[in-house]
């Protein structure tokens, strides 16, 4: 009886709380409605429901695009987003909305983008927002080359066909790439004024480097040669490889010991990095360079990367991806003139990077597949649209150098050059500041115009989920014993004994055994 | 007056002394902060943090200033948010304690372990964002700030136990005089349970004031952005672009040096935490009544 009760207040608890939660919605959704329409323009809301009846004359309905873009909303980015609404209500009849995901959410929120089965139409994606994983899971939709070429004809007859391979997932694509190759080179930048304090001829190449470096740590004590951060610019070390043109680069991940070389077939084998003479090379160097004081005493420890200290007058040598150095070099010659930077690029054989490392993928619940795939063709090959989104309104951000440099005007921190995820949609319609050095852009520019060849092994994905936990254990193992032989302050040997003997225990030959019979899958595949 | 004996010194000194100590270790990060937020961004990348800084500039407060609607209108949110929220989410939770407290009624039981059961069980993230967005239509609305935290559980269950404590004798005097129950509930319960909903009030309104999570799911108009968000955007965005940067290999790749830096980071988080501090000395005097208020009635 007392039972039968309490379950009938339950049921009434129940009943209560939908009637709140009830009156709450009933609230507010009249006031979601009205501030929507006030912020759109009178043509109406999301979808083109409202447009269905009214039989438009032109060809194309009218309908609004939503596009999700990540980073931070620049100040002036209404203001962007209104002209490109604008322009494209005019060429392909459709308003554009823009979300901005910042930086700190977008981790969140993008994947509930897809469970919640949110409407919107076009996204940023990339092999590091997991394109591949939300691609598999038929989140974004197929885009088929009857979609792709009556809607996007440009993007589809100069995307190469390399990008589209990459772009695939399980034999389909999901997104369409960037067009362009860019160089990932990495390029360090030097204190001109220091080098001809101490009468050493320009850095070419790595022993002018070492000569520079091994000059600045004997006569200057105010200063650390080169302060590198271990755990993202210890990719230098390939520069010690004794083959430059086919060195080992292929890693499971950051000081992690599987690794392998992409370069050839025949090359392409199971190895422990730490047991390579690149790696042998490298810690022997930087044993060398710590005692002589070129590196930091803290190098273990260090949070920021040598650009960040180069700048503050810390350190005299900025190591970044060719890219990157640019704003550094930008920034230095702005604040220092009078350190007179020099740029040197080694000489290494890079691959180009991956033409997924930016994309825009349609939303597979989109209504308007077709509208949105026009919208992505102006984006990318309309000079006007890529102008606009880059950098922002002509006039007020920014203005033209010529065909491909642009100065930046006052008003150009609220809508910073490129800075707002226009990524997605790189052409070859991209302009550099009138302040990069000339040499960096020549050697970006002249790298884009033709296409490169990947290495053999440029397209094998590792993963690790046969050997998840002995990974975990190795990667320990590898930050205990082999960090400090990184930053030189263990001698190489004593560290990799110590290393082998506890990586072997903690199942080192299963990794690599692992590793081995997936790259031999990858071969079979790949003749 | 008599001459404290010396075990009393002793005992004075120790707690003193250990007190002081846990007052220093609060003190010293907030300092900490401070006196970053005061410091030049070169000085702190070259000599990191200190506690007194070396060259004192006001740059950092500039540029978190600059534009001063934008902090103004999220303080406004912030302060709407909290009083709103705080008073409708401790009167809820006080009435529902109110009535679970009662032993004569009957379904009290049933109805507690149903508001227990909720703690235990969820549907986790994704349901509920789908019941919040789709809906309940509650996306880019300041009520989905106020609404999912309204309810706190726990906080009923001490309420419930605090009632309980309050003799029975006193609500039954007020009814034979006439009231009914809301009556009694308004004007015996609420002002004798004063000191347990001061430090409720308090711990409500400090999650409200803190609450960043809910505001970053479901609030995508700037304007409606509470203070928290804007601080925590601050705080995450250049840490997370240089992860990406690295991630991406330079595809994804911004001009590091305007992102707003380390000081700027220090300045906004004492611009955002300098006003719940003001709660403190206000609330406490109900605590200490709080604690004496046993003790005194004997």
């Amino acid at each position: 009886m007392k039972n039968k009760q309490s379950k009938c207040f339950v049921a009434l608890a129940v009943v209560m709380v939908c009637a709140f939660l009830l009156t709450a919605c009933n609230g507010n959704k009249d006031n979601s409605q009205s501030s929507e329409s006030a912020s759109n323009t009178p043509n109406g809301t999301s979808t083109n429901e409202d447009q269905a009846g009214k039989g438009d004359n032109a060809n194309l309905k009218e309908v609004t695009l939503k596009m999700i873009l990540l980073g931070d909303k620049p100040a002036d980015a209404d203001l962007v987003y209104q002209e490109l609404s604008k322009m494209a209500k005019k060429d392909i009849n459709a308003n554009i909305e823009v979300t901005n995901f910042t930086w700190g959410e977008w981790a969140q929120k993008y994947p509930l983008l897809f469970s919640s089965g949110e409407n919107f139409d076009l996204i940023y994606a990339s092999n590091w927002t997991d394109y591949q994983g939300y691609a598999s899971k038929n989140g974004f939709l197929e885009l088929t080359e009857d979609l792709l070429s009556q809607n996007a004809p440009i993007t589809w007859e100069k995307t190469p066909k390399d990008a589209w391979e990459q772009a695939k997932v399980n034999g389909k694509v999901y997104a369409v790439p960037q067009a362009v190759q860019e160089n990932g080179a990495m390029a360090f930048l030097l204190r001109g004024d220091l080098r001809e304090k101490y009468q050493i001829p320009p850095v070419n190449d790595m022993a002018g480097f070492d000569a520079y470096l091994t000059a600045i740590a004997k006569n200057d004590q105010g200063i650390t040669p080169f302060a590198y951060q271990l755990s993202n610019e210890a990719y230098f070390k390939w520069l010690f490889d004794p083959n430059p043109q086919a060195y080992e680069s292929g890693s499971a991940g950051t000081n992690s010991p599987p690794a392998w070389n992409i370069f050839s077939k025949e090359g392409m084998n199971a190895i422990n990095h730490f047991s390579g003479e690149q790696y042998k090379n490298f810690a022997k160097t930087m044993f060398r360079w710590q005692k002589d004081g070129i590196l930091s005493k803290n190098a273990l420890s260090q949070k920021e990367n040598s650009s960040e200290l180069f700048q503050t007058g810390k350190s005299a040598v900025a190591l970044s991806s060719l890219d990157q150095i640019s704003n550094v070099a930008v920034a230095v010659n702005k604040a220092h003139p009078e350190w007179k930077s020099e740029l040197f690029i080694p000489k290494l054989n890079f691959p180009p990077s991956s033409y997924m490392q930016n994309g825009v993928a349609i939303n597979a619940r989109s209504k308007n597949p077709e509208r949105a795939l026009m919208f992505l063709d102006l984006l990318k090959w309309n000079k006007a649209y890529s102008d606009l989104t880059w950098y922002g309104i002509e006039g007020k951000h920014w203005e033209p150098v010529g065909d491909d440099r642009f100065k930046s005007l006052a008003d150009s921190p609220k809508y910073p050059p490129g800075a707002n995820d226009p990524w997605g949609w790189r052409g070859p319609n991209e302009r550099w500041s009138v302040e990069t050095p000339d040499e960096i852009v020549k050697e970006l520019k002249d790298y884009r115009m033709v296409a490169h060849e990947y290495p053999y092994g440029a397209n094998f994905i590792y993963s690790d989920a046969n050997v998840k936990n002995e990974k975990a254990a190795i990667n320990n193992l590898a930050e205990q014993y082999m960090n400090p032989a990184s930053v030189g302050l263990v001698e190489y040997e004593a560290a990799f004994a110590k290393f082998e003997s506890a990586a072997k225990k903690a199942g080192l030959d299963k990794v690599l055994k692992d590793l081995q019979a997936q790259i031999d899958a990858y071969k079979a595949n790949n003749p | 007056m008599r001459k404290p004996t010396s075990d009393i010194v002793i005992f004075n000194t120790l707690s003193y002394l250990l007190l002081g100590v846990f007052a220093v270790l609060c003190v010293v990060p907030f300092l900490m902060v401070l006196s970053s937020s005061l410091t030049d961004e070169q000085e702190i990348v070259r000599n990191g943090y200190t506690l007194i800084p070396k060259s004192l500039t006001f740059e950092a407060y500039k540029v978190a200033l600059q534009d001063p609607l934008v902090i103004l209108r999220a303080y406004g949110v912030t302060i709407f948010v909290t009083v709103v929220g705080t008073l409708a989410s401790v009167y809820l939770m006080s009435m529902t304690a109110y009535v679970i407290h009662k032993r004569n009624f009957r379904p009290a039981n049933g109805l507690s372990f149903y508001f227990f059961f909720t703690t235990l069980f969820n549907a986790g993230l994704v349901p509920w964002y789908i019941l919040i967005t789709k809906y309940l239509n509650m996306k880019d609305n300041l009520l989905v700030l106020i609404v999912p935290a309204l309810f706190n559980v726990f906080y009923m269950i001490v309420m419930k136990a605090f009632m309980r404590g309050v003799p029975e004798a006193l609500s039954e005097s007020a009814v034979i005089d006439g009231a009914n129950e809301f009556r009694v509930f308004n004007s015996i319960m609420l002002p004798v349970c004063k000191p347990m909903l001061a430090t409720i009030t308090l711990f409500v309104a400090l999650s409200y004031w803190n609450d960043w999570y809910l505001s970053m799911l479901f609030i995508s108009e700037e304007k409606l952005r509470p203070l928290q968000l804007l601080l925590y955007n601050l705080v995450t965005n250049s840490d997370e672009l240089r992860r990406i940067m690295q991630l991406s290999g330079g595809g994804a790749s911004v001009d590091l040096s305007s992102m707003p830096q380390n000081s700027l980071k220090m300045a906004v988080t004492m611009i955002a935490t300098g006003p719940i501090l003001l709660l403190y000395p206000f609330i406490q005097r109900f605590f200490v009544k709080g604690l004496t208020l046993g003790a005194v009635k004997g």
